[in-house]
C-alpha cells in the first residue's frame, strides 16, 4: 500500500443501466480509493463491472449515483465538455485493441491528446512526444503507422499516447488481452517501470500473472467490491519466470 | 494554428480515401456548379441593380386603359409633353423609342440599332459622354440641323477611334448629321443601342395622340416615393382625360421601376424556376454528400471515440469533422466556379449567335457576387450535409465502441437518417424532372412548331427605309414593290416576297367590326394580327387561297381597300357563309394611329400561324396589300432550291440599285429566325435538361449507395437468414422492398411538390404545369432508375455465403 494521499474517491458508486424497462444494477455501492503512485489491479469474472468501473473511473461514462472525487475534485457530475477536458489533462487510457488510428503516424498518434489542449506549443507538443515514445522505446517508428508494427509494439505506442500528456493516472483496460505473452510481459514490465516511475496505473485484467504486477487487486463481483488484498505469490513466480 | 492543424488532418484524411472524396467532391462540384450559375444568371438579369446612379428612383411610366383590358401600352408624345409639363413628383421626364439607325461613313451603309432620345434623357440616367455632348433641347426641334451621337462600338469600328470625330459630318438615316460627342464603352441605353439620334416629331397636321409610340422614364425627386407619383399622376391623367376625351378616355398612368419594364414576368418567373432547379440540384447533391458522410463516419467511430477518450470534447470533434466537409465543399465550389464559367461563356455565346439582345447591363459572366455566393453556398453545403452526419458520430457511446472495439454498426436513428435522405433525393428528383419535363417539352413544341408554311430553302432579310428620304407612305409602298418586283428575278429563287412581317414571327394587331355585327361598344372589339403583304405573298409561302383571289395589281392606294383573311377568321366571324365580298372594320375611329377602315375581303387563305411560335390557337388573321397600307419596316424572303445564303449578295446589290444607302439587316434563314426566336426557350431547356440527367444521375447514385452500404452492414443478418434457409427470392424481395419504399414515399412527396413548383413555370410554358404524361414518364423514369440502382446490391446481397457472411466483422 502506497501512503500518499487518494488521487481518486469513489463512495457509494452505483450504475444502473436501463434497457426496455429492466434495470441492471452494473455497480452497486462501490467504494474504493487509489493513491497517487499506486498501481491498482481490478480483478473478476465477465460481467462483474470492471470495464463499466473503468469507464466511470476514465469519465467516459457517469455514474447513476455515489460520488467520484479525482484529484480533490468532485467530477461526477460534470458536463460533457469539461469531463473531455479532464479526460484529457488527467487521464490516460490503455485499451485492450490498442486503438490507435490507422491512418496517423506513431508520432501523430501520440501526439493527439496534447492537439486537443490549447496552451502547448508545436516545439513543446514535439518534445513531449519524443519524451513519451523514448520511454516506451518507440521513438525510431515515428513515421510508421500502426498497421507497420507487431502488436507489441502498438500497445507500447499507445502506452507513449497514454503517458505524453502526463495525466495523473493511467487506466488501462485489458492491456495485454491482444498479445501474445512475450509481448505481454513486456508491455506488463513496461507498466511496471512507469510505476517504479511514479505513475499511478489502475489496471483492468482478469490474468492473475498480470494482476501481480499490482501493489494491490481489487475483487469485483457482481458489481460490488468483494475483496481488495495484496498480489498472489504465483505472480512472484510468474515474474521470476520471464 | 488550430485551424490549420485541422485543414491540413482534414485535407490528409481525404486524401487517403481518394475514391470517396473523387466520388463527393464530383457530387458537390455538379450541385455547387449548378447553383453557382443558376445564381449568376438571377443575378445579372434579375438581382444586379441597373449600372445608373440611384437606380431605384428611375420609374418606367406607361399607359393603361383598364376599361379596355389594356394593362400597359407606350405613351403618345403628347401625353409625354403634357405629363412633363404638368408633373412635379419627377425630377424631369425622358422619352425614347428604338429604332433603325442607317449611318453610311466611308464605305458600305450600316444599320445599327438606335436610340431616339428625347432632351434631357442622358441627364436623368446620369449618361456622361465620353467626348462632346449628348442632346440639348434645341437638337429635339423639328426641322433643327440634324445631330447625331456615337455609341462607343461605332465610334471605334466605324472610325478607328478618331479624336477629332465631334464636328464631323455623318450621313445618318439619308440626312448629313453631326456628331456632337461620344458615349463611352458599356453604355448603350435603354437596352443594347449603338446610337443616338434627337427625338423629333413633326406638329404640323398630326392629330393629337399620331405618331410614334414612347417609352417614357423618369427620376423621382428626393422624398417623394413611387405611391406619391403614381397618386400625382392619377389627377394628371384624369385632367387630360377632362380636357382630351377623343384621346384620353379612361387612360390612366402606369408607374414601375424601370428595370421591371425589361425584365418581364416571364423571364423572371423562367429564372426563379431555374434557381429552384438548381437549388434542388443542389439539395440532391446535399443529401448525396449526407448519406455518403454518414456511410464514412458510421466506418470512422472508432476513430472518432478514440480521440473522444482522449480528451477532444464534442465541439471540437464536431468542427474537425465540418472542417473535412468545408474542405470538400470549397474544393466543389471551385470546381462549381469552373463548371459555372463555361456554363455562363457557353450561354452568352449562346445567346450571342443567336441574335437575341439583352439589356446591355447583363452581362453572362462570373464577377465578384457569383464568388461569394461560390462561398455561401459552399459553407451552406458544408453545414447542410456535414452537420448530421458529425452529431451522429460524435453522439455514439464511445465507451462501447471502445471496450468492443466495433468498426461502428449502423444505428436505427443513423438508418432512418440515410433513408429519409434517399426518399428526400427521389422527392427533390421527381420536382426538379418534371420541372425539366415541362420546359423541355415546352422548347420541342416550339421546335417543332408547323407555322403552315415550308420553311426550308428561304433567306429572309430585313430593310427599314429611313423616314427623311422615305417620308409618304406613297413613296414606300414604290420602293417595296419595285423590290418585290426585281426580287422575283433573281437567279436561283423560285419563289420570292415582301411583307412586314414574316410567318410566326411577327405581325401588326388591330382590332376589327364585321359588318355582321352592329356597334355596341368600340372598346371591346375583338383584336386580330395583320400584315401588309405585297403580291405573291401567299404564294411564296405556299399557302392556297380557298376562296376568292390574290393581290395583285388591280389593287393599289387609290383603289377599292381590300383584304385577304385566313380560314379561322371566316369561319369565326362568317360561319359557313362565303365571307368574299363582304365588309370588315378595322381600326377604330378612337385610334389616331389605326383610324378606322372599311375593306372588302377579296379571299380566305388557308391559316397561317402568323404570331408567336408555340401558339396553339389558330387566330383569325388578315392580310392587307402593302400599297394600301405601307410601312417603312419591311421582311423579303427569298426560296430557292439551292442554298439560301447564297442569294444574299445578289439582294443586296438588287436593294443599292434601289437605294445605294440602305443596309440589309437580320440576314438569315427562315429557319435560323426560327431557332433564334426560340433561343431563350432553347436554352432554358437545355439547363432544365441538363440539371434533370445531374440530379437523375445523382439520386440513382444515392440510392445504389445507400442500398449497398446497407448490405455490407447487413451482411450478417443475411448470413444467418440464409442459415436459416431464406432462397434468392426472400434475400432480393428484403433488399428491394426497402428501395420499394423510399420509392413510393419519395415519388408521394415528389407528386405534391411538383404540383406546387411548376405553377410558377405556368407563364412560360406551352404545357399545362399539371401534364400527365410528364408526370408518368418521370415517375417511370425513377422507378428504372431505382430499380437499376437496387439490382447490384440485390445481386450482392444473393451471392452472400452464410458461413462467410457470419464471420464477418
Amino acid at each position: 500500500m502506497n501512503d500518499n494521499q487518494a488521487l481518486i474517491s469513489l463512495r457509494e458508486l452505483q450504475k444502473v443501466f436501463l434497457t426496455d424497462e429492466i434495470e441492471t444494477h452494473a455497480l452497486s455501492e462501490v467504494h474504493l480509493e487509489i493513491r497517487e503512485g499506486e498501481f491498482v489491479s481490478v480483478e473478476g469474472p465477465s460481467g462483474c463491472g470492471k470495464s463499466t468501473l473503468l469507464s466511470i473511473l476514465g469519465l467516459l461514462d457517469s455514474p447513476t449515483a455515489g460520488e467520484y472525487v479525482l484529484n480533490g475534485k468532485s467530477v461526477a457530475g460534470l458536463d460533457a465538455g469539461n469531463r473531455a477536458r479532464i479526460r484529457n489533462e488527467e487521464i490516460g487510457f490503455i485499451f485492450q485493441a490498442f486503438n490507435l488510428i490507422g491512418d496517423l503516424t506513431v508520432y501523430e498518434n501520440v501526439e493527439l491528446p496534447l492537439t486537443y489542449r490549447d496552451n502547448v506549443s508545436r516545439t513543446e507538443r514535439k518534445s513531449m512526444v519524443m519524451e513519451a515514445l523514448e520511454q516506451v522505446d518507440m521513438s525510431h517508428r515515428i513515421r510508421h503507422y500502426p498497421a507497420q508494427l507487431s502488436g507489441g509494439q502498438q500497445q507500447r505506442v499507445a502506452v507513449a499516447r497514454a503517458l505524453v500528456g502526463r495525466p495523473s493516472i493511467l487506466l488501462a483496460d485489458e492491456p495485454t488481452g491482444n498479445l501474445d505473452s512475450n509481448n505481454g510481459t513486456a508491455v506488463m514490465d513496461l507498466l511496471r517501470d512507469l510505476h517504479a516511475g511514479g505513475s499511478t496505473i489502475c489496471m483492468v485484467t482478469h490474468d492473475p500473472r498480470y494482476a501481480a504486477f499490482a501493489d494491490r487487486n481489487v475483487h469485483l463481483f457482481d458489481g460490488r467490491v468483494v475483496d481488495e488484498v495484496p498480489p498472489q505469490s504465483v505472480v512472484g513466480a510468474h515474474v521470476a519466470s520471464a | 494554428m488550430k485551424l490549420l492543424d485541422d485543414v491540413r488532418y482534414a485535407i490528409r484524411m481525404l486524401s487517403k480515401s481518394p475514391g470517396f472524396s473523387a466520388l463527393t467532391l464530383t457530387i458537390l462540384s455538379l450541385g455547387l456548379g449548378a447553383s453557382i450559375f443558376g445564381f449568376a444568371v438571377l443575378h445579372a438579369i434579375v438581382l444586379k441593380p441597373l449600372p445608373f446612379s440611384e437606380p431605384h428612383e428611375l420609374m418606367h411610366i406607361e399607359t393603361a386603359i383598364l376599361e379596355r383590358d389594356i394593362d400597359s401600352r407606350e405613351v403618345n408624345f403628347d401625353d409625354f409633353s403634357d405629363w412633363r409639363e404638368m408633373q412635379t413628383s419627377f425630377e424631369d421626364l425622358g422619352a425614347f423609342y428604338r429604332g433603325t439607325v442607317n449611318i453610311r461613313g466611308s464605305e458600305k451603309p450600316e444599320r445599327y440599332d438606335g436610340g431616339f432620345m428625347s432632351d434631357g434623357s442622358f441627364a436623368l440616367i446620369g449618361g456622361k459622354p465620353l467626348m462632346g455632348r449628348t442632346f440639348i433641347a434645341a437638337d429635339t426641334v423639328f426641322g433643327a440641323p440634324a445631330v447625331v451621337l456615337l455609341g462607343y462600338k461605332v465610334w471605334q469600328r466605324t472610325f478607328n477611334g478618331d479624336e477629332d470625330i465631334v464636328g464631323q459630318v455623318l450621313r445618318v438615316n439619308g440626312r448629313d448629321a453631326e456628331i456632337v460627342g461620344v458615349m463611352p464603352e458599356g453604355f448603350m441605353f435603354p437596352i443594347m443601342e449603338d446610337i443616338w439620334v434627337p427625338l423629333r416629331y413633326d406638329q404640323a397636321d398630326r392629330q393629337r395622340g399620331e405618331g410614334q409610340s414612347l417609352e417614357v422614364f423618369g427620376r423621382l425627386k428626393d422624398g417623394v416615393s413611387a405611391s406619391q407619383a403614381r397618386a400625382e399622376f392619377q389627377g394628371i391623367t384624369s385632367q387630360l382625360a377632362s380636357a382630351h376625351p377623343e384621346t384620353n378616355d379612361g387612360v390612366t398612368a402606369v408607374i414601375k421601376p424601370f428595370s421591371d419594364e425589361y425584365v418581364d414576368e416571364g423571364t423572371r418567373a423562367a429564372i426563379w424556376s431555374m434557381m429552384i432547379a438548381v437549388t434542388l440540384v443542389l439539395l440532391i447533391a446535399c443529401a448525396n454528400v449526407a448519406n455518403l458522410l454518414l456511410s464514412r463516419t458510421t466506418a470512422r467511430t472508432q476513430e472518432v471515440a478514440i480521440r473522444a477518450a482522449l480528451g477532444a470534447g464534442r465541439r471540437r470533434l464536431v468542427i474537425q469533422m465540418l472542417i473535412e466537409s468545408f474542405v470538400l465543399a470549397l474544393g466543389g465550389a471551385f470546381i462549381g466556379l469552373a463548371l459555372a464559367y463555361w456554363g455562363m461563356d457557353a450561354s452568352a455565346r449562346f445567346f450571342g449567335e443567336s441574335g437575341n439582345r439583352l439589356p446591355f447591363w447583363v452581362v453572362l459572366e462570373l464577377d465578384f457576387w457569383s464568388a461569394v455566393f461560390a462561398i455561401a453556398a459552399a459553407g451552406a453545403t458544408a453545414l447542410l450535409s456535414g452537420l448530421v452526419p458529425a452529431l451522429r458520430a460524435t453522439g455514439l457511446e464511445i465507451n462501447l465502441i471502445l471496450r468492443e472495439n466495433a468498426r461502428g454498426s449502423t444505428s436505427r436513428q443513423t438508418k432512418w437518417l440515410s433513408q429519409s435522405l434517399v426518399v428526400t433525393e427521389i422527392a427533390l428528383s421527381f420536382i426538379l424532372l418534371v420541372l425539366a419535363g415541362l420546359t423541355i417539352q415546352t422548347s420541342l413544341i416550339m421546335q417543332e412548331f408547323d407555322v403552315g408554311v415550308p420553311v426550308e430553302n428561304v433567306l429572309t432579310v430585313r430593310l427599314g427605309l429611313p423616314e427623311a428620304d422615305y417620308e409618304t407612305p406613297a413613296e414606300q409602298a414604290r420602293f417595296f414593290t419595285e423590290l418585290n418586283e426585281r426580287i422575283q428575278d433573281i437567279r436561283g429563287v423560285n419563289k420570292a416576297t415582301v411583307s412586314g412581317g414574316l410567318p410566326g414571327l411577327w405581325s401588326n394587331w388591330s382590332s376589327y367590326l364585321p359588318e355582321v355585327d352592329e356597334v355596341t361598344d368600340d372598346t371591346r372589339l375583338e383584336g386580330a394580327p395583320y400584315i401588309a403583304v405585297a403580291n405573291g405573298y401567299f404564294d411564296a409561302f405556299e399557302t392556297p387561297l380557298l376562296q376568292g383571289r390574290d393581290f395583285d395589281d388591280r389593287d393599289s392606294a387609290e383603289s377599292l381597300p381590300v383584304v385577304i383573311v385566313n380560314n379561322t377568321f371566316a369561319t369565326t366571324v362568317f360561319g359557313s357563309e362565303n365571307p368574299v365580298g363582304r365588309q370588315v372594320r378595322f381600326g377604330s375611329p378612337d385610334n389616331a394611329n389605326q383610324p378606322a377602315q372599311w375593306r372588302t375581303i377579296i379571299g380566305v387563305s388557308q391559316n397561317i400561324k402568323q404570331t408567336g411560335l408555340g401558339e396553339d390557337e389558330e387566330r383569325p388573321t388578315f392580310y392587307v396589300p402593302l400599297v394600301q397600307d405601307p410601312v417603312r419596316f419591311m421582311s423579303v424572303a427569298l426560296r430557292t432550291s439551292g442554298e439560301p445564303k447564297a442569294l444574299a449578295p445578289a439582294l443586296r446589290n438588287v436593294v443599292q440599285q434601289l437605294d445605294p444607302e440602305l443596309p440589309l439587316y437580320w440576314v438569315q434563314t427562315l429557319e435560323e429566325a426560327y431557332q433564334d426566336e426560340i433561343a431563350p426557350n432553347r436554352l432554358l431547356g437545355i439547363c432544365f435538361g441538363v440539371f434533370a440527367v445531374i440530379a437523375l444521375l445523382l439520386a440513382a447514385g444515392g440510392l445504389y449507395g445507400v442500398i449497398s452500404f446497407n448490405v455490407i452492414q447487413r451482411t450478417p443478418e443475411l448470413g444467418i437468414r440464409r442459415a436459416l434457409g431464406a432462397d434468392d427470392k426472400s434475400i432480393a424481395l428484403l433488399v428491394s422492398r426497402q428501395a420499394a419504399l423510399q420509392l413510393g414515399l419519395g415519388l408521394g412527396i415528389g407528386i405534391l411538390g411538383a404540383v406546387g413548383a411548376s405553377q410558377i413555370l405556368e407563364s412560360v410554358i406551352l404545357v399545362s404545369p399539371l401534364d400527365p404524361t410528364i408526370y408518368i414518364t418521370v415517375a417511370l423514369l425513377l422507378i428504372v432508375s431505382v430499380i437499376i440502382a437496387t439490382l447490384v446490391p440485390s445481386r450482392k446481397a444473393i451471392r452472400i455465403e452464410p458461413m462467410a457472411a457470419l464471420r464477418y466483422e
